[in-house]
């Protein structure tokens, strides 16, 4: 670790941001403790979203579902995702290494995207089941258009994951931080929601042009958070 | 202190100007219509007359059954015209003897939704009353500590 | 000089309180279609316009506050910030009451309302995060400010474009005659009201600052236990 310069371009910041993911992503798979409660809770969301918003009609079928299932599928990726940030930082505070990471040579925004990184993996595992999953109770047609299904699914669980670890950096040693995180992300992430519902529910009703309106959308906003996120964690995470 | 200022005057002229231009708070529209009929603003207040008393009382058109009343109605009707016109006299006496009843009406439609003005008013009130008596709270707060600060002081020093 | 000019500001105020009043509802017609419901509109609007002054406000301050960490920045952040919360809660009730007289339905989803609700909410974020946050909440609430700012222009584009997928043409406003007067004057008294909340509330913030950064000097210099 020692001569390497404290750079902001190039290779070797690449290299830092996947020092700090690959780090987080080690540990976790050793225990895969996060991986399976965020799963098992982004499971069960679905599971009691479809107690309470499906319905049955006389033949016993269930109804239309592709105007709420997008709905389903952001909202259990968006509470599994917060549940993971929490938990995530929750460990880098446990065990103080928080202090150690800013006091290395890595440029702290390295840091927060290498976090990012990590969390982002995890929400993508939580959603490689999820969407299978949605298909199979719901029959929901989700492997429509799968670019389309991709696109959105990276661009917004980018979008949560950049977004949440600011904040989930910044509240590290705020009281009340488990829950003052949603407090403070859900707002933010609204558009971010929107787009991504509009857009699978979108490509769920064979209308593929406003989904990619839609992933446009998640790509300047994603561009803007990046860019707001690498300023504000440079000056407000000194801890 | 002179930053702090201008930071705020050059704050509020952007957020006056964008939310003219920009954020489309249109005066005359400013609720759109219900979510669906998105081309049909509400009608602006375009169009106001003060409020005068009613027009000279006018028999709407009556809607006739056959189409003979119809032509029936229409030469009484252009009788009592021509006869008003003559007679000034008892056109003033009509006009008067109609003119509480339509004020009246008029005045009953004019103030309908009073209960609504009155409570938004009333809500406006009291959120900033609320919010008064916070600053308040605080402000004895403030006091509080300022005396705790200075008993703490006056120890320090005689203390030492 | 600032106390003189604070108090010509209230004086102002008081005036165009008064002027307004007789204005709205004597000077200006009653709206054909709306009736005296409409007058609602007369300081319904003017808070949205000061909502969002207050917002930038904010935004703007917890800019300079990241950028400078300068105290009496974090003050004018603060104090926007819970007059956002105040006027922000005035514009939607009494659109809310307005709606609900106007069309019978005390909420609905379209662009402008949901826009201003996500705002509403970002500003009680901010808020509640200087309340429980605890100590170090300032850079928090100042870095939460400045995501709530650049997240402004997408809401408001996401949730209209969500509402109908093209987007509308503004209409520039047709008010005349003396609705005009009443309307526009009554938004330079919110906004002359909405400064002057400001100039007092950050007075205070001002002063709870300073006395932390006595008592703190207090505790450095050995004086204090």
């Amino acid at each position: 670790m020692s001569g390497r310069r404290r750079t902001t371009e190039g290779v070797g910041y690449l290299r830092h941001v996947s020092a700090i993911a690959w780090k987080d992503l080690r540990i976790e798979f050793r225990s895969r403790e996060i991986l399976y409660t965020m799963t098992f809770f982004a499971v069960m969301v679905v599971l009691i979203f479809s107690f309470a918003f499906l319905k049955e009609n006389k033949d016993g079928n269930v109804v239309e579902v592709a105007d709420i299932a997008p709905g389903f599928l952001w909202v259990a990726v968006l509470f599994a995702g917060t549940l993971g940030l929490s938990r995530a930082f929750d460990r880098e505070r446990e065990g103080d290494t928080m202090r150690g990471l800013l006091l290395s040579p890595i440029p702290r925004s390295a840091i927060f995207l290498g976090k990012a990184v990590a969390i982002a993996t995890f929400m993508l595992v939580v959603e490689a089941v999820i969407v299978p999953l949605i298909w199979f109770f719901f029959a929901a047609p989700m492997f429509g258009e799968p670019l389309i299904l991709v696109c959105t699914l990276l661009l917004g669980t980018a979008g949560i994951a950049i977004v949440g670890s600011v904040f989930a950096g910044m509240l590290l040693r705020t009281r009340s931080r488990d829950v003052l995180l949603p407090v403070v992300l859900y707002p933010i992430l609204v558009p971010l929601l929107i787009a991504g519902i509009k857009s699978i529910g979108a490509m769920m009703h064979g209308a593929p042009q406003e989904s990619w309106f839609w992933i446009n959308f998640l790509i300047v906003y994603d561009a803007l958070f990046l860019v707001a996120a690498l300023w504000t964690f440079e000056s407000l995470v000194i801890e | 202190m002179r930053r702090q200022n201008l930071l705020l005057a050059v704050s509020i002229v952007i957020a006056a100007l964008l939310a003219f231009t920009q954020l489309g708070f249109d005066s005359a529209n400013a609720q759109s219509a219900p979510a669906g009929d998105s081309e049909a603003p509400a009608e602006p207040a375009a169009d106001v007359e003060p409020a005068a008393p009613a027009a000279p009382a006018a028999d709407p058109p009556t809607q006739p059954a056959a189409g003979d009343s119809k032509a029936e109605a229409a030469a009484v009707r252009l009788m009592c015209e021509a006869a008003l016109k003559k007679d000034p006299a008892w056109r003033a006496e009509l006009r008067n003897s109609m003119r509480a009843a339509v004020h009246q009406e008029d005045a009953n439609l004019m103030m309908t939704n009073k209960k609504h003005v009155v409570a938004a008013y009333t809500v406006l009130w009291v959120l900033t009353v609320v919010f008064l008596v916070l600053m308040f709270g605080r402000q004895r707060k403030l006091t509080a500590e300022i005396a705790s600060l200075r008993d703490d002081l006056e120890k320090a020093i005689k203390d030492d | 000089m600032r106390r003189n000019l604070f108090y010509a500001a209230a004086a102002l105020c008081i005036a165009g309180f008064a002027y307004t009043q007789y204005l709205i509802f004597y000077a200006a017609p009653i709206d054909r279609l709306l009736m005296f419901n409409q007058k609602i509109f007369y300081y319904h609007v003017p808070s949205a316009f000061v909502l969002f002054s207050a917002v930038i406000t904010c935004g703007i301050s917890s800019v300079l506050y990241v950028k400078g960490r300068q105290g009496k920045h974090d003050d004018i952040a603060s104090a926007a910030g819970e007059l956002a919360v105040l006027f922000g809660a005035i514009m939607l009730i009494t659109g809310s009451i307005w709606g609900k007289a106007a069309w019978g339905k005390w909420w609905q989803w379209d662009a402008r309302l949901t826009t201003s609700l996500l705002l509403w909410m970002v500003m009680v974020g901010y808020v509640l995060v200087r309340k429980y946050g605890g100590p170090g909440s300032e850079r928090l609430a100042a870095g939460l400010a400045v995501f709530g700012l650049a997240d402004v222009p997408l809401i408001y584009f996401s949730v209209r474009i969500w509402r109908t997928l093209h987007p509308k043409t503004s209409v520039v406003p047709g008010l005349q005659g003396p609705m005009r007067t009443a309307f526009w004057l009554s938004v330079i008294l919110w906004l002359v009201f909405f400064v002057l909340m400001l100039a007092t509330r950050v007075g205070t913030a001002r002063a709870e600052r300073l006395l932390e950064e006595t008592r703190e000097r207090g505790l450095d210099e050995g004086l204090f236990e």
